[in-house]
């Protein structure tokens, strides 16, 4: 697992490179460019934001008196970020078959420029969103923003030890890209985003429990909406499985990226 | 001089006391072939211990070390695991058996475009390629401009690569791979690709790159391209060592095996009327000897380019009445013909040897042939050359350290213009 860290550290600058490209080839040509990032997203928080606040009414807080778009927006948007890192990374090995078989380098890089790319446009998001909390008098304890790093290179870390171990065993079994947003989207749905934790009934209270963004994702909203500290349950939890997936990350692709090249 | 037999492979003066840059010691490369995806993962079943692959051994048990300042070319058909090889080198792919050690920064030219991005542009590329390789940003900027200006691309560089032409893509690929200033340069097959002009450039840049004591691995179809650019040389043939040594010698022994299989292809369709099969009992003169050797006599098959060649030739004339013709004909490996006579032709006349004996030697003074293989056939005629009577052919194997091309010297002068 330290290896991730040391490879990071010697090649960060290719790091920075790939995720550059990255960024500007997905936009590259569009007009708005780099807006459409943020746009889209925004947009999508409308809509859900629609449907569940004001179509199915759902409320958040003890007495509903939580705003459901913060609440929401909390959630969702570092989700976007972590479910498009995972998803992209499964087929990226795949898709960079040329640099893989004539090129030598830490095929590890590209998972991790990937996860990065797609985490970029949180960072601005969230940027956006602690201005707009501003505006709207909500930022209760801005100081407690400050330990957020910590919990992005959390979740970064927990990001890619997934997107190794599917990068890697996609390039074996194709399939697994294909389950992959499936998987994911079930995910999205099992996690308290669009409703509240409490609503859960308690027969599924076990699924909670183990969800680590569930976990990951509360610690989020204490920080920026709660003003407090996370539960340190919930952060242990979350920083040993996020240890753990990452091991076997690096070990899985470690071990499968010698036969990348021969395979691709 | 040569003195040894074809299959002696000589041995290279290496320089001991240079430790190596490159070491290859009993390397194998096996790929698995599945006939379907589906079955690789049927292997992965626990349970079963089905295999459902056939192996291919690319490589087999390969051997060798390159110290800095050697040039070492790798010849062999096609599919004889030469970019197999040069991919383990490079470390692209992972050997199956062996160990491979490799000492200092590597730029391998493997395909036409040096692993570039297709969407990107040339610049944007080279950059990439760069910072692969642990240079910074900074760093890369300073050689930018002498990248584009080698490779000529001064119009393309902000294009996205995947418009470029094959010719464009070596030129930009050989120029940032010569231009990280590697240790080790490994280069496969490409540099057919390029103009006249840019191969030019290319051998310049790889001499520059050999006098600077890097180590360079070349594999090439161009045997002339080896021979120029490399001391020493592999010949793989189905994932081993074929042979082995001085540049020269291998390209030479790959050339005549090479022309050797186009001449029995050729064989196979055409009849060769030497060969015309006579019932020995029936031949009028028959060949009592007939035998190729040097200026003192001693029989041999291996010459060098220069040493005197002399055929001799003794038949048994039994009841002919007459004084036969004898005929000496020089062809190469591959049915090129080089020379041929009679006896008639120079007004010369078989010498009489006691009883019904003729005899003559034919001699080939300081024999100009160049290195190859080739055929001395020997024939016996009726006195006016109509009828073939007797055929003896000899395989003779020409060795030389030279880079001219063709089967003879021929003797020139260089003046003032």
């Amino acid at each position: 697992m330290l290896s991730i860290v040391h490879l990071i550290r010697r090649h960060h600058h290719l790091i920075l490179t790939l995720v550059l490209r990255d960024i500007k080839s997905r936009y590259v040509g569009s007009a708005m460019g780099f807006f459409w990032a943020v746009i889209n997203p925004l947009i999508m928080l409308a809509v859900f934001t629609f449907v569940f606040s004001t179509i199915f009414k759902q409320r958040v807080g003890a007495g509903g008196e939580e705003n459901f778009f913060l609440f929401m927006f909390c959630g969702l948007w570092p989700w976007f970020a972590f479910s498009e890192g995972v998803n992209r990374s499964s087929g990226v090995i795949i898709e960079n078959a040329h640099m893989i078989k004539k090129v030598v380098f830490p095929s590890e890089i590209l998972v991790i420029a990937t996860v990065l790319s797609s985490f970029v446009q949180q960072v601005i998001g969230f940027i956006l969103f602690f201005a707009l909390l501003l505006v709207m008098g909500q930022l209760r304890n801005p100081l407690y923003l400050l330990l957020l790093p910590p919990v992005f290179a959390l979740q970064l870390a927990f990001a890619v030890g997934i997107g190794l171990v599917l990068s890697s065993v996609t390039v074996f079994v194709r399939d697994v890209a294909q389950i992959t947003s499936a998987f994911l989207l079930v995910w999205l749905y099992m996690t308290p985003i669009f409703y509240p934790a409490n609503l859960v009934p308690p027969a599924f209270h076990t699924l909670l429990t183990v969800n680590p963004m569930h976990h990951l994702l509360n610690i989020y909203r204490a920080l920026i909406l709660g003003g407090r500290l996370p539960d340190p349950v919930g952060l242990l939890y979350v920083m040993v499985i996020t240890g753990g997936v990452l091991w076997l990350g690096s070990r899985v692709f470690g071990h499968l990226k010698t036969t990348f090249a021969d395979l691709l | 001089m040569a003195t040894e037999t074809r299959d002696t492979v000589r041995r290279i003066d290496e320089p001991i006391f240079l430790p190596p840059t490159i070491l290859v010691e009993g390397v194998g490369k096996c790929y698995l072939i599945y006939d379907r995806p589906g079955d690789r993962i049927k292997e992965l079943w626990p349970w079963s211990k089905k295999t459902y692959h056939r192996e291919f051994w690319a490589l087999r048990d390969l051997s060798f070390r390159m110290a800095p300042g050697e040039s070492l070319g790798i010849i062999g058909e096609n599919g004889a695991g030469k970019s197999t090889l040069l991919r383990v080198l490079a470390g692209t792919t992972t050997a199956t058996d062996g160990t491979i050690a490799v000492r200092g920064t590597v730029g391998a030219l493997l395909d036409l475009g040096a692993g570039f991005h297709p969407d990107y542009t040339g610049r944007e590329n080279v950059y990439l390629s760069g910072a692969i390789m642990g240079f910074s940003r900074a760093a890369m900027e300073e050689k930018i401009d002498g990248i584009i200006e080698f490779s000529g691309l001064q119009e393309f560089i902000d294009q996205p690569v995947k418009t470029y032409s094959s010719g464009m893509y070596v030129r930009l690929g050989f120029t940032v791979a010569t231009a990280i200033d590697p240790d080790i340069l490994i280069i496969d097959e490409v540099l057919s690709v390029g103009d006249e002009r840019f191969s030019r450039k290319c051998i310049e840049r790889i001499e520059q790159f050999l006098e600077q004591q890097k180590t360079m691995v070349l594999c090439s179809h161009a045997t002339y391209l080896v021979k120029k650019l490399c001391r020493r040389a592999i010949w793989l043939d189905h994932g081993t060592v074929k042979a082995s040594g001085h540049a020269l010698d291998v390209c030479d022994e790959y050339q005549d095996f090479v022309r050797q299989k186009e001449g029995e292809d050729k064989a196979v369709q055409a009849a060769v009327p030497a060969r015309a099969a006579t019932p020995s009992d029936a031949i009028p003169v028959g060949f009592i000897e007939a035998r190729v050797c040097d200026e003192e006599g001693r029989e041999r098959d291996l010459f060098s380019v220069g040493e005197t060649i002399r055929v001799r030739m003794v038949a048994d004339a039994h009841d002919y009445k007459e004084v036969p013709m004898l005929s000496v004909g020089i062809v190469r490996n591959d049915g090129a013909a080089l020379y041929g006579l009679t006896t008639e032709m120079d007004g010369v006349q078989p010498r009489r040897m006691g009883g019904s004996r003729y005899g003559l030697v034919f001699e080939l003074p300081k024999a100009q042939l160049l290195p190859g293989r080739y055929e001395i056939r020997m024939h016996t005629l009726d006195r006016l050359g109509v009828r073939l009577m007797d055929t003896k052919v000899q395989e003779i194997v020409i060795r030389g350290e030279t880079k001219e091309l063709g089967m003879y010297r021929i003797e020139h002068r260089w003046l003032d213009p």
